[in-house]
């Protein structure tokens, strides 16, 4: 599954420093781990106005999950 | 006249003003990617560096096509089966360009969820990374299964409902956090009626509509 992709995807291209984009996934049974790594100026467009684009990512990446039965968290580092 | 062009030139800037010239439109308003650069300086005299790019006029047609081909690669990542059509004509209006995507999916609800908020989450992301790459002022609007008429319908249902029930107790009524699209909808839907008032009241994403009973209410008259 694509979920690694889909975040990258959608970070590189929010940011200004797409080269900076990091992502990984650490996969469990159930619960995948992605962690999101981006560089420190482009946090706030990653996160969005009140966490708006941040919820919308994670909303995006539950849906995907939910498709094979399985959940994702996402997590968002400087 | 074209919308999108590849052009050469020493530099991106060089190839900026080229493709601006054959666009007809000015640079601020062209994006563009770089194709190829090379540096062939070590050659010999004369040869240099060549960038080559492909611009694009913000038109709203060019807008309308990258949405599309963003929210379906959202969707491909997502390896949801489904395709995107552009609804309409992408259209100017004040100085903003609205485009209209329609997602052609199996009916399983998945790209809607609760309350549409995966609906809305595509059409945020979709909204964010076009705005970004043609520097502001496009509206995106997503919709699937003609959801967003429905729940204005049912919106509409929920408002008249409530504001029944504030006429009734005399009382305020609250409803539940709303998106400010669906916030709107209850105030248009209750503005005609005198005997309340709708206002909102909290912050950010907890923003919720009041319906207020009007003081001394028609309908019932003293003396």
């Amino acid at each position: 599954m694509a979920m690694k992709e889909l975040v990258e995807y959608i970070a590189k291209a929010l940011v200004d420093n797409p080269d900076a984009v990091k992502v990984s996934e650490i996969e469990g049974e159930k619960t995948s781990v992605i962690e999101l790594v981006v560089a420190k100026e482009d946090l706030g467009k990653v996160i969005g106005k009140q966490g708006r684009t941040a919820r919308a990512i994670r909303t995006i990446l539950s849906a995907a999950s939910t498709k094979i039965n399985k959940h994702s968290v996402l997590e968002i580092i400087e | 006249m074209a919308d999108v062009i590849e052009t050469e030139g020493k530099s991106v800037e060089n190839a900026l003003e080229k493709a601006s010239s054959e666009l007809g439109v000015e640079k601020e308003s062209i994006t563009y990617e770089v194709l190829e650069e090379t540096d062939r300086s070590f050659i010999g005299i004369g040869m240099g560096k060549k960038v080559k790019i492909r611009a694009m006029a913000k038109t709203p047609e060019t807008v309308a096509e990258t949405a599309k081909k963003t929210l379906s690669t959202l969707l491909d990542l997502m390896e949801v089966n489904a395709v995107v059509e552009i609804q309409d004509k992408a259209l100017m209006e004040d100085d903003m360009i609205h485009v209209f995507l329609e997602i052609i999916g199996d009916g399983s609800g998945l790209l809607i969820g609760k309350h549409g908020a995966t609906l809305d989450a595509f059409q945020h992301l979709v909204n964010k990374i076009i705005n970004r790459r043609f520097s502001g002022s496009c509206n995106v609007h997503v919709d699937t299964e003609n959801y967003r008429k429905k729940r204005e319908e049912s919106l509409t249902q929920l408002a008249r409902r409530m504001s029944e029930k504030a006429k009734k107790t005399r009382k305020p009524v609250f409803l539940v956090p709303l998106s400010a699209k669906d916030r709107k909808t209850v105030h248009m839907a209750l503005k005609e009626d005198a005997e309340i008032h709708t206002k909102s009241t909290g912050e950010g994403p907890m923003k919720r509509v009041v319906i207020i009973p009007s003081k001394r209410a028609s309908g019932t008259s003293f003396n």
